[in-house]
């Protein structure tokens, strides 16, 4: 890698080159057998080039291939991007790797599988879920003409089932993602068959507002919409809705907002990001204020700030390495009065419990806009769940409806987007939210 | 050189595959009226497969030295696996496919196809209301050579290029959004003149701006011919991709072929065989020809997309539907070019019979869980009194993919099908996915709104 970053900075005037080699094992347990083992090991580089105060790029799979030099510099005749400044901060240490996921064998992968299954048979042996285990090691090493040169390990844990319905088709689905290797308890997997014995009985809801709790991993696709807005580039582009409102109120004061990428075994925890910037606890709304924005370094420039590090190779379906470095979250984590979970469902007469959605990529969600299908619902009587909700959707704008937070949860769930996890949520309660039933 | 490597590192031991991929793509990226990245992309790697044991193993890597590891490492997990899984017998195939486009975008300079993305940009950006534009030039080349050990040895050339416009307007307050898609094959000249195509889609989005937010609720609704066909991809394409039946007997019960799905006049095919669409191809990632394959026919449940896994699993034909979105994943099934085929009414017919509803127009992604879908539009025309009338904005639907097969009234007498692919699945994004439809009219589907 060394020697092919001496060539670049032979024909250029600076620039920086990524590297990303990996290792991944993935089990799938299906009917309680495994079904499909799949492996992989794979080096990518990306190479920014600068010359004549303009930037290219170019990726290619192998250190050896010295045409990446080439045809960076053949985008740099081409396109027009002014050149980042790049860093020479040495990051900190951030606790990412876990030693015990990276010696897994499949193996281990598949016997972690049994161990569920087995806890769902001493339990309720007609349930039987789908299982999905996998396990990632990486190195990201970037160097660049600064003098930046550093490098991290990390790895990756993801355990996710399913049940299913009488027709086959997903009932519940919940899932563990982080750093470091994350077991399904026995109470997590007692709670997981209340669910779905409850889901046996299929209630629809008519059209009006009520009370909603977002479960944290359903989260996911309203704070998809908070992200796109709360990126400085966003700002710049005059197209987010929080343009201009720095120290104004605009949630509601139950709700604090922050993106952590130093967070201990974070599934987005790293030391630094794709640009060489070490990553920050960024507080982005406190109390339903707004605090900050996420800024590049070419962003924190223009804001006056600190770059906080979200500059990060991938979109919301690829993780590519042609990705152009792009603000992104590390772990988004929501915070708050965190009051008991079992109490927020407890204290509603009538509303809907939301455990997944889908369509989170659709519509305006620069605007903040939402309409969502209620994949998985739970509606909520004199405090508890009593059926699943069917046919039914939730839509608003995030932009009014955070400021209807009425309260926080307590237990935190990983929040998904539709391929990839941005972080952390637990249950939050709208006061009313919109809903379509029949 | 490659192909003989391959063939040297393939095993005798059960079944082994190795698909090996060297990608040659062009993206260049628009910003309103500017150039942003321009990429020139070269990527290679392959990937392998063995079935020794009860399952599949699969390994993918970048370098050909690490072949006879991958193989090594599929042959091990194969192993792991209990039971006694089968691939459906395929014809043994030597064969090489060659790009052959009427116009070969990769004869054509950077800078003819920047200053083709560039005037597309600057008539949207000149165009009253228009706030911003962004335009994505994508062209993907690859050549991918297949070979196992029952002798297949296939090289086949894929080609594909398009531009996709992502389209802001901005005023009274609000922007909307809406997308135009062009070419999506692999001939450059289905890209040329353009002109009179972006300046109705430029009119479209700055109407949409004084369109009324919809209000929820039930509606009878017309589906255009790119809605339709995201409806038909995602309410029950997915759901005929057969290795959704892999460990669950529930679905195969579920979706047993001679299962009625629609009203007798449903037809829903998938083509991958038809020249100049997203989904088109020759051979599948297993070297199996990928074939015209009825899914409904006159309502009926009468087939459905397989790989050789689940061809075997269920005694049926093989369709050559496993394809991986690139050497780094697994082949698993996916859709070719999915369509809902001609009906007997005209257009007029179908406005006529609506009293209060909906005509929607323009696709904006989907998602389903199987049983239930969802997908948003970029925008709709009411329709009154079997009238069109005022546009409405701001549209997500959704419904249980049995009942709304059901719900489909009438068919539209032509088919139109969408520019672009673009399809997720178990994390694979794939551009080669095609999709289109006759205009339908469903009764009474879920619309969400505030």
């Amino acid at each position: 890698m060394e020697k092919l970053f001496d060539k670049v900075l032979q024909c250029s005037d600076g620039g920086d080159l990524f590297k990303k080699e990996e290792q991944t094992s993935s089990v799938v347990m299906l009917q309680g057998v495994v079904q499909k083992i799949q492996g992989k090991k794979a080096v990518d580089l990306a190479l920014r080039i600068v010359k004549d105060n303009n930037m290219g790029s170019a990726v290619s799979t192998s250190v050896e291939d010295d045409t990446i030099i080439e045809r960076a510099l053949i985008s740099c005749k081409y396109q027009k991007q002014e050149p980042v400044q790049f860093t020479e901060k040495t990051p900190s240490i951030v606790q990412c790797f876990d030693k015990k996921v990276s010696d897994m064998s499949v193996e281990e992968l598949a016997a972690e599988g049994q161990r569920v299954l087995d806890i769902f048979k001493k339990h309720e042996p007609g349930i039987i879920p789908d299982i999905y285990i996998s396990n990632a090691i990486r190195n990201i090493h970037v160097i660049n003409s600064k003098g930046f040169d550093n490098s991290y390990d990390k790895t990756e844990y993801s355990i996710s089932l399913s049940t299913k319905t009488a027709k086959g088709f997903t009932e519940i689905h919940d899932m563990l993602e982080a750093s470091n290797y994350q077991q399904f308890s026995e109470e997590d997997i007692a709670r997981i068959i209340t669910k779905h014995k409850i889901s046996q009985n299929r209630i629809g809801v008519d059209t009006g507002k009520m009370p909603v709790i977002f479960g944290g991993k359903a989260m996911g696709s309203l704070m998809m919409r908070f992200l796109a807005g709360i990126k400085a580039s966003s700002v710049f582009k005059g197209i987010s809705p929080l343009e201009g409102k720095l120290a104004e109120q605009v949630f509601s004061k139950e709700i604090t907002i922050r993106d952590n990428g130093m967070l201990t075994f974070g599934i987005g925890s790293c030391p630094f990001d794709d640009e060489g910037v070490a990553t920050a606890n960024t507080l982005l709304v406190e109390k339903g204020e707004l605090k900050g924005y996420l800024a590049g370094i070419s962003d924190a420039v223009k804001l006056q700030v600190s770059p906080t590090g979200n500059s990060f190779k991938r979109t919301l379906f690829t993780q590519d390495i042609e990705d152009a470095p792009a603000l992104d979250s590390t772990n988004l984590l929501i915070e708050g009065n965190n009051i008991p979970d079992e109490k927020l469902i407890k204290d509603i007469k009538y509303g809907i419990y939301v455990d997944s959605v889908m369509g989170a990529h659709t519509g305006n969600i620069i605007a903040g806009e939402y309409s969502l299908n209620i994949g998985c619902g739970y509606l909520i009587q004199d405090g508890e769940f009593t059926g699943k909700v069917m046919n039914a959707m939730v839509a608003g704008n995030i932009y009014e409806d955070f400021k209807k937070i009425a309260a926080i949860g307590t237990r935190n769930e990983v929040m998904r987007t539709i391929f990839y996890s941005m972080g952390y949520s637990p249950m939050i309660l709208f006061k009313d939210l919109s809903i379509v039933g029949k | 050189m490659l192909k003989e490597k391959l063939i040297a590192a393939l095993g005798k031991e059960g079944y082994q595959d190795i698909r090996y991929e060297v990608a040659n793509n062009v993206s260049i990226k628009s910003k309103n009226r500017d150039i942003g990245e321009v990429n020139v992309i070269k990527k290679s790697g392959g990937h392998a497969r063995a079935l020794c044991g009860g399952g599949i193993g699969t390994f993918s890597f970048n370098k050909v030295e690490d072949t006879a590891y991958a193989l090594e490492q599929c042959v091990k997990s194969s192993k792991l696996m209990p039971g006694n899984k089968k691939l459906a017998p395929a014809e043994i195939v030597k064969d090489k496919i060659l790009a052959n486009p009427k116009m070969d975008p990769r004869r054509i300079s950077i800078e003819e196809k920047k200053e083709l993305l560039l005037k597309y940009s600057n008539l949207f950006m000149d165009y009253e209301g228009i706030a911003n534009v962004e335009g994505d030039y994508y062209e993907a080349y690859s050549e991918k050579t297949f070979v196992n050990n029952e002798g297949t040895v296939i090289e086949q050339e894929a080609l594909i290029c398009g531009i996709k416009f992502a389209i802001t307007s901005k005023g009274n307050g609000i922007t909307q959004q809406t997308r135009l898609s062009i070419g999506g094959c692999q001939s450059y000249d289905e890209m040329l003149d353009k002109e009179q195509a972006v300046l109705a889609k430029a009119k479209q989005t700055v109407e949409l701006l004084s369109a009324k937010p919809v209000v929820g609720g039930l509606y009878d609704v017309i589906l255009d011919g790119d809605v339709g066909g995201l409806f038909i991809h995602e309410a029950f394409g997915h759901l005929s991709e057969a290795d959704n039946l892999l460990g669950s007997p529930a679905l195969r019960e579920t979706m047993a072929i001679g299962t009625r799905f629609g009203r007798g006049f449903l037809n829903v095919i998938d083509d991958p065989t038809m020249e100049g669409n997203p989904g088109s191809y020759i051979y599948d990632d297993e070297g199996v020809r990928g074939i015209h394959t009825y899914l409904i026919k006159d309502g009926i449940l009468s087939g459905r997309l397989h790989s050789r896994e689940t061809a075997a699993l269920v005694e049926e034909q093989l369709t050559g539907h496993a394809r991986a979105k690139d050497y780094s994943f697994p082949p698993i099934v996916r859709m070719g070019n999915i369509y809902i085929d001609k009906g007997p009414n005209t257009m007029e017919e179908m406005i006529a019979s609506i009293k209060d509803g909906l005509y929607l127009f323009g696709s904006a992604g989907g998602q389903t869980s199987g049983e239930m879908f969802t997908f948003a539009v970029q925008g709709a025309y009411a329709i009154k009194d079997g009238k069109m009338t005022e546009m409405v904005r701001d549209i997500a639907l959704s419904g249980n993919l049995f009942e709304t097969l059901e719900n489909i009234e009438m068919i539209g007498d032509c088919v139109d099908f969408s520019r672009v692919g673009g399809c997720g699945k178990a994390g694979q994004i794939m551009i080669k996915s095609g999709k289109g439809s006759a205009p339908i009219k469903i009764k009474a589907m879920a619309i969400g709104g505030k």
